[in-house]
């Protein structure tokens, strides 16, 4: 197994690692079902991978903006005209399912007893 | 004399001089996927009656006025997550296994106005994220140089598919090294452009600021024939440039007096020894050609990686999103509208997707945004400056495109960090957005070895010079 000298940074206590419970809000938060099993094990992992971000720390980035995209991005305008680019009814026929050409879902709320 | 062997500039020769048909060149390569890919898994969807229709129409059409574009009849395999109409495209994921492409993406639609023939979708890491091939939800691509190792990815089967002769090139992305890992691990030539340069119209979103179309090939040349046709300007890609892509008139330029640094930070403990030495051996080449080496630095090069899984997972986490049963690909039975998300997301996304996502949530989450994606995103312009400044001095950089060969399936699939680091020499040219290209260059243990190449953005012309110069006495 290789051993990477970018592997060794420091690990700082300010990265916590984080625990079952912290991974079971970030999968709802995410909309992941997640089972018990699941929450310890990406717990582990997540918590390792934080860790290794920890190093980012040792870089002294004041005054440094940060970079979002590698060029600078213009707004690209255009008229605000409809026109076709693809078929609506190849696109609806993708819905798992569908009620007078428009997608269906379940209930949003459920009733209480 | 196989026809599935031929380069593009092969195949459109044989072409031109009628030695063949483009029917008869098709046919070629999907003898050849008949006989070969039960075992490598390169594929997931053959296209083989539209390969066909399209052969045909090119055969009648030369037939009528004798003329050939470069790419015209020669077959291409389609990385799957890349949109091409009424054609399955699931990206490797449960989710998206029974969803039909609605449209072309602008590189298919190029692809498609040069004339290609386009012969089947290829199997990757789900949405594109993996280094091996593993993470599909269709079974992992084995390496066709030894069928019990990794093929690299996440263009697993567009690699696969080109080094063994199922296709004449393909189309990958790349977004932290999924076209130059896997052309390294499989010997055959993958190109990423300058970010900006192919449309991702049509391509599916990761992480949107890392993304580019890419190509696998068996020479530079191919790779330059295929850049020039897919390139360009694009009004449904905002982060697309207006510069004119031309590369194949400058290959054969000579490079002597070019300045090729050599950055000390990618030879680095815990590397391969062989596979250095098979690197280091073919950097010695480039003096033979007469190009300068000059040892630079790129300091902050030790922290591209982990930037890279902080600002990847956060893009990751929002594209996917998008994914959630409602209006296209796999739902899974529920109560409610909230269940329906839950199961749908559970049980479609595999191991690797869903780690992603929650770890592009954390580092996105209030609280957390400061400590590691704004610091990541302040690192992602350091890393960029150390390259701006390295190219006030060279032309180009040169560098092992992975710290290792071809390792075993299995190996590192349940150790994701380790796994990343499979990424760490290509990362960084996703990081600050410039072309990079792997060519092959030896072999350890009977594995390939990739020789990488990174130029300044938008000098592909010179990136393709080099390595296709390099690739002629290596």
């Amino acid at each position: 197994m290789l051993h990477f000298e970018y592997n060794l940074g420091i690990i700082l206590s300010e990265f916590m690692s984080i625990d079952k419970e912290h991974i079971e809000h970030l999968a709802n938060l995410a909309r992941l079902g997640i089972t018990e099993e699941e929450k310890e094990k990406y717990a582990e992992q997540i918590s390792t991978i934080l860790d290794y971000f920890g190093q980012l720390k040792e870089l002294n980035t004041d005054n440094v903006e940060p970079l979002t995209h590698v060029f600078d991005l213009n707004n690209i305008t255009r008229e605000d005209k409809v026109v076709q680019i693809c078929d609506p009814e190849k696109v609806l026929a993708e819905a798992p399912e569908l009620s007078k050409k428009q997608v269906k879902v379940k209930a949003v709320f459920v009733e209480k007893d | 004399m196989k026809l599935n062997t031929l380069t593009i500039a092969d195949a459109h020769e044989g072409l031109s001089k009628k030695q063949f048909s483009a029917v008869e060149l098709a046919k070629s390569c999907f003898d050849s996927i008949r006989e070969q890919d039960n075992d490598l898994n390169a594929f997931i969807t053959i296209t083989e009656d539209q390969a066909y229709t399209q052969a045909e129409k090119v055969d009648k059409k030369f037939k009528k006025d004798g003329k050939l574009n470069v790419l015209e009849g020669v077959p291409v395999a389609i990385k799957d997550n890349i949109m091409v109409d009424g054609v399955k495209a699931t990206a490797g994921s449960k989710i998206l296994s029974t969803y039909i492409a609605t449209y072309d993406a602008t590189a298919i639609r190029k692809l498609k106005d040069q004339g290609a023939v386009i012969i089947g979708k290829t199997n990757c890491d789900e949405f594109a994220m993996g280094g091996s091939g593993e993470t599909s939800h269709f079974g992992p691509t084995k390496n066709p140089h030894n069928l019990e190792k990794v093929p690299g990815g996440s263009s697993s089967g567009s690699a696969a598919a080109v080094a063994a002769n199922e296709a004449i090139y393909a189309l990958g992305s790349d977004t932290g090294g999924s076209v130059r890992q896997p052309g390294s691990l499989c010997g055959v030539v993958g190109f990423k452009p300058t970010y900006g340069r192919t449309s991702r119209y049509g391509l599916m979103a990761m992480a949107s600021s890392f993304d580019q179309i890419g190509t696998l090939t068996k020479t530079v040349k191919d790779a330059a024939y295929v850049y020039e046709k897919i390139a360009g300007l694009d009004k449904f890609d905002s982060t697309t440039v207006d510069k004119q892509p031309l590369v194949i008139n400058n290959l054969e330029k000579d490079i002597k007096g070019l300045k090729i640094g050599i950055p000390s930070e990618y030879f680095i403990k815990g590397m391969d020894p062989e596979v250095e030495k098979v690197v280091k051996k073919a950097i010695s080449k480039l003096s033979k050609l007469g190009a300068e080496l000059v040892d630079i630095s790129l300091p902050r090069t030790k922290y591209a990686l982990a930037t890279y899984y902080v600002l990847m997972p956060a893009e990751v986490s929002s594209n996917l999103a998008r994914y959630d049963g409602v209006r296209y690909g796999y739902r899974a039975e529920a109560g409610n509208l909230l269940e329906m998300y839950l199961e749908s997301r559970r049980k479609g996304f595999g191991e690797e997707a869903r780690r992603r996502i929650m770890l592009g949530t954390y580092v996105l989450s209030s609280g957390y945004y400061d400590a590691y994606y704004k610091k990541a995103q302040q690192v992602r312009r350091l890393i960029k400056e150390d390259f701006d400044q390295a190219f006030e001095m060279v032309d180009c950089i040169v560098t092992p495109t992975s710290p290792t060969v071809a390792f075993n399936i299995g190996e590192k699939f349940d150790d994701p960090l380790t796994m990343y680091l499979s990424d760490v020499f290509t990362v960084s040219a996703n990081v600050a957005g410039l072309p990079g290209i792997s060519i092959p260059c030896g072999q350890v243990k009977k594995l390939p070895v990739g020789l990488q190449f990174l130029g300044k953005h938008f000098d592909e012309q010179t990136l393709l010079n080099v390595a296709h110069q390099v690739e002629q006495i290596i």
